[in-house]
């Protein structure tokens, strides 16, 4: 009896050691299991994030290589328009020279497309006249723009006609471009005031909601586009003037202010 | 305060009319409305602000303001027309306005309370009205008072006391002993006001906020001219 309780009792602890021993085992393989899952998931999703990094890399490798090519054709159109511009200076003025001035009408015809403008508006500015009668037709298309035009520049005032070109052909540009995908009554209102030997000059138009702060060009083209309020706000401050947007019921309002 | 009402049309009358009384409930002042069916009626009055229409018979809009131009008045015309065409030619140094007989409700209180603003600021010292003052300087207890005819005037007051009285117009204190009439300063520069001739020296201290109400007085002093 006493022989079998302690072979009994032998068993036991052969069978206990086993056990102990299998837990162990399986405890320490449950262990490096659970470590290489956490490591694949670490592994996959560094690979992941190196993926992703190296294809924001490549989209912006991308875009830089778009960026320089657009750079380079711009500096290349600018170039041979340097050329061009100059040799048409050159023959107009040896043509001015010489006094063929109907040559020299000829050659201007060639080189741009004269409109045939009608003159409805005027603002004592030849090259307002100009720009405000030939973009308004354009503008008001469909007759579906209420146009005003109010106000007059007061004689020989010192603003170049380059200048006012730029200021007065971006500020209708911009208008025009609005009013095409303005929703609602359409309006288109310029206002020329002035004050001692400051000019206001108001351009304001009907236009969808529009963040003044940070104005965007939604032209298809935007090499050569999105610098009209850049290159008003240079020309205002050769003049010690002054340029203020602001959006309100529906109307985008430049206001633009030079001493002359 | 008196207010014309120009126009041919029995019916843009009465709605100008309309328009003009409910618009004057909101001012305490007593205003008066003097209706003219041509330009002819007009004749020799001088109303503070008048609504004329451009395309009347016998004497029309433009010559209505050249003659009131000519009689060197301070009328503030706001025009009323269908004519955009006329348009051009109906600027003027009183000119503040313009008006689409289509749109007269929503136009013309604009052009209104813009006439109002400039009618309003016009103050007497003494016998003499601020709208014909250069500038202000002080003299002990004396200021001297510059007109725009050359003259000038003593007034026995102080000049701080005078600015209380011109508060809020176009006359400026821009330097302890100097009030300018901004109406008549061409530009400020370098420190100093001028008007013509004369250069009026602005304070060192506030000759930013000098310069600031100089701008928004040039702005909202803009016409078409």
């Amino acid at each position: 009896m006493n022989l079998c309780e302690r072979l009994c009792e032998f068993a036991g602890y052969i069978f206990k050691f086993y056990i102990n021993i299998y837990n162990k085992i399986v405890l320490i393989l449950f262990i490096l299991v659970i470590i290489l899952i956490l490591l694949f998931v670490f592994v996959y999703d560094s690979r992941r994030k190196l993926k992703e990094i190296n294809r924001m890399n490549e989209e912006c490798i991308r875009y830089q290589k778009d960026y320089y090519e657009k750079i380079i054709k711009s500096d290349e159109e600018m170039r041979a328009f340097r050329h061009d511009i100059n040799k048409h200076y050159n023959i107009l003025g040896e043509l001015i020279r010489l006094e063929c001035f109907d040559d020299a009408k000829r050659y201007i015809e060639t080189l741009v497309e004269i409109k045939n403008i009608n003159y409805i508006y005027h603002t004592g500015n030849a090259v307002a006249d100009y720009i405000i009668n030939a973009k308004i037709p354009e503008i008001n298309k469909n007759n579906d723009v209420n146009v005003e035009v109010i106000g007059r520049f007061p004689e020989n005032i010192s603003v170049d006609d380059t200048d006012m070109n730029i200021i007065m052909g971006n500020a209708l540009d911009n208008a025009a471009d609005a009013l095409k995908v303005a929703d609602g009554d359409k309006e288109l209102h310029i206002k020329i005031r002035h004050h001692m030997n400051i000019i206001y000059l108001t351009v304001m138009n009907s236009s969808n909601e529009v963040d003044v702060n940070n104005l965007k060009t939604h032209k298809g083209d935007k090499i050569n586009h999105g610098y009209g309020i850049k290159n008003i706000k240079r020309v205002v401050c050769k003049y010690k003037g002054n340029i203020n947007i602001k959006y309100e019921k529906n109307l985008f309002c430049l206001n633009v202010e030079i001493c002359i | 305060m008196t207010i014309g009402i120009c126009d041919d049309e029995m019916i843009i009358r009465e709605k100008i009319y309309g328009i003009c009384t409910n618009f004057l409930n909101k001012y305490d002042e007593e205003v008066k409305i003097l209706i003219f069916n041509n330009g002819l009626e007009i004749g020799d009055a001088v109303p503070d602000i008048l609504i004329l229409d451009i395309n009347m018979p016998e004497m029309n809009g433009i010559e209505v303001k050249q003659k009131l131009q000519r009689m060197g008045t301070e009328t503030l015309i706001i025009y009323v027309t269908n004519y955009d065409e006329y348009m051009p030619l109906a600027f003027g140094r009183n000119v503040i306005g313009f008006v689409n007989k289509g749109k007269l409700e929503e136009c013309l209180v604009r052009n209104m309370e813009e006439a109002m603003r400039l009618k309003g600021r016009n103050v007497v010292i003494g016998d003499i009205d601020s709208v014909n003052i250069l500038y202000i300087q002080a003299a002990h207890e004396y200021c001297m008072v510059a007109l725009k005819d050359g003259q000038s005037r003593l007034v026995r007051s102080s000049i701080r006391k005078l600015e209380n009285e011109l508060y809020g117009g176009s006359m400026v204190k821009i330097h302890r002993s100097y009030i300018v009439n901004f109406a008549y300063v061409e530009c400020i520069r370098d420190g100093k006001a001028i008007i013509g001739e004369i250069q009026l020296p602005v304070s060192v201290r506030n000759r930013t906020e000098v310069y600031r109400k100089y701008k928004k007085y040039c702005l909202d002093n803009a016409r078409y001219y």
